[in-house]
């Protein structure tokens, strides 16, 4: 039984840390993510409004 | 937000323009809400640290799945937005559409005991009559749904972000402040006291008997492997990463995520047969740990957490699973009767509209609707109506040339069976075979495969012959 008490000690402390790790990382490294995915959207939006106004035209 | 969306692509998919970190935040956002916490806290409090098992399929299947990028590798190279889509590109329309009305009905039954079993936590929580709980529910899935039906994946990416700054939080300060105060011995002790062996070792009495054991291991591991892949709310997520490499990036990392998400949740529902004792509700023991251990200033942010949760799984499923009703139920009956496709703008519209109608079907299945036996694996079976037969499906159909429509058919009719038993079976019969009946549908499932093929060829080379 205590070594599955071990196990689990073990298991638990490595999941919190990795979890305080892996928040503090996606969350810093997401915001440029975040901008350069609008930025990606404005630049497709832009060039959908250019082919239909050079359809129209 | 709605300047953003110019068509489909943009409104499912984010115009596929997710990075790595986003990816895997809004993943997580999405597999996360008051619900989660629930039935993993019902878990850990009645089976104790044994419980903690159900971490490792989930974690590995990501892991291994990403790594290899077994099915998904294919399924991004197709640029397809929902899974059933695949099943037209290798079958037909007429497949996409059955196991389009299965994930459908799977997805939305699932998602449909949400609001409920979220109002009673916030009931227990705040002290608020459930009635009025579920009037505030609705008001905040209307939030929810109006950002969502604006800006489909765009907003959904955006609140995500917000959201998991919030429930992280919520989740680091939950563990921590439990562990000083509770104390991890006494916490041990009461997992002995109350439960003995079984609530620490998962293979006792033996691997074979035990609820925790190879069964249940086997069960898990195809249910994971195959929600990784046909998941809507999941493959979701995959379809809007920016390219191959990041969607499997996204997938191994999840494996590190998705152990913290099962373990942090079941190590509170121990806590709470510490500090509580054995003899109040399973589903109240979070909502109880709570409000008596967190301090009354802090209740306020771990509450603003967990709402922050339960939104960003909100806006998510009403996105996959509205998804499937508009591209794959309603687009393929077009198709079918019509042979036209819908232009984008109008797929668009029916995908508005369809979301707004899955919001008020939940919000009348959660009032009427009670789950009886783990909550956990109710969910589980919900979704195993479509699961066994997507994944011998995709399997079959990206590794196998030879595969049929009629081994399709089969193969999706047969795994429906044991998870649809599951769900009209007494509770004491559910609860006893729950892991026979989890695997016994993939087993069907292949079974099924393998005769539909076989029929197929056999038939078809007699008819051939005939005509020779």
């Amino acid at each position: 039984m205590s070594n599955y008490i071990l196990f689990w000690t073990i298991i638990i402390a490595m999941s919190l840390i990795s979890f305080i790790y892996m928040s503090f990382r996606v969350l810093t490294k997401g915001l440029p993510e975040l901008r350069e995915m609008f930025k990606q959207l404005n630049d497709t939006k832009s060039n959908h409004s250019h082919e239909e106004t050079d359809l129209k035209n | 937000m709605k300047k953003y969306i110019g068509g489909i692509g943009d409104y499912l998919v984010a115009n596929r323009s997710m990075g790595f970190n986003l990816g895997l935040l809004s993943l997580m956002c999405t597999e996360i809400g008051i619900i989660t916490y629930v039935y993993y806290a019902e878990m850990g409090y009645k089976a104790g640290f044994a419980a903690l098992m159900v971490a490792f399929p989930t974690s590995l299947a990501f892991f291994i799945i990403g790594k290899t990028g077994f099915i998904i590798k294919p399924l991004l190279e197709m640029k397809i937005m929902t899974i059933p889509e695949f099943f037209s590109i290798k079958f037909n329309q007429g497949v996409r559409l059955y196991i389009g009305i299965l994930m459908a009905i799977g997805g939305i039954l699932n998602f449909g005991v949400f609001p409920g079993v979220e109002a009673k936590f916030i009931n227990v929580v705040t002290g608020v009559s459930q009635e009025y709980v579920l009037i505030t529910m609705v008001i905040m899935l209307t939030i929810v749904l109006l950002y969502t039906l604006l800006g489909g994946m765009v907003s959904v990416i955006l609140t995500n972000y917000l959201q998991y700054a919030l429930l992280s939080i919520g989740m680091i300060y939950i563990t921590i402040y439990g562990i000083i105060q509770i104390g991890w011995g006494n916490i041990v002790d009461a997992v002995k006291l109350n439960l003995g062996e079984q609530g620490i070792n998962p293979f006792y009495p033996s691997a074979t008997e035990s609820e925790f054991g190879i069964g249940f291991i086997v069960w898990q591991s195809l249910l994971w492997i195959s929600m990784v892949v046909s998941w809507q709310a999941i493959s979701m997520r995959l379809f809007s990463s920016k390219d191959t490499k990041t969607g499997q990036k996204i997938y191994s990392w999840s494996g590190i995520m998705f152990l913290s998400r099962a373990i942090l949740p079941v190590f509170w529902g121990i806590m709470a047969l510490a500090y509580l004792g054995s003899n109040i509700e399973p589903l109240e023991a979070l909502p109880l740990l709570i409000i008596k251990l967190i301090p009354s200033g802090m209740v306020g942010i771990i509450m603003a957490g967990l709402m922050a949760a339960s939104m960003s799984t909100y806006s998510s499923y009403l996105l996959s699973w509205s998804s499937i009703v508009s591209q794959d139920l309603i687009g393929s009956v077009i198709r079918m009767t019509t042979g036209k496709v819908l232009s984008s703008k109008k797929q668009l519209l029916v995908s508005r509209f369809t979301m707004a109608l899955v919001m008020i079907f939940i919000i009348w299945w959660s009032l009427f609707h009670t789950v009886e036996g783990y909550l956990y694996f109710y969910l589980g079976m919900t979704g195993m109506l479509f699961i066994p037969g997507t994944l011998v499906c995709l399997i079959f159909g990206i590794y196998w040339n030879k595969t049929r429509t009629t081994g399709a058919y089969l193969a999706i009719t047969l795994g429906v069976i044991p998870p649809l038993s599951y769900l009209i079976l007494p509770e004491n019969i559910k609860t006893a075979y729950a892991s026979q009946l989890g695997w016994g549908g993939f087993l069907l499932a292949l079974i099924g495969m393998v005769v539909g093929n076989f029929l197929h060829n056999m038939f078809s080379t007699k008819i051939q012959s005939a005509k020779k």
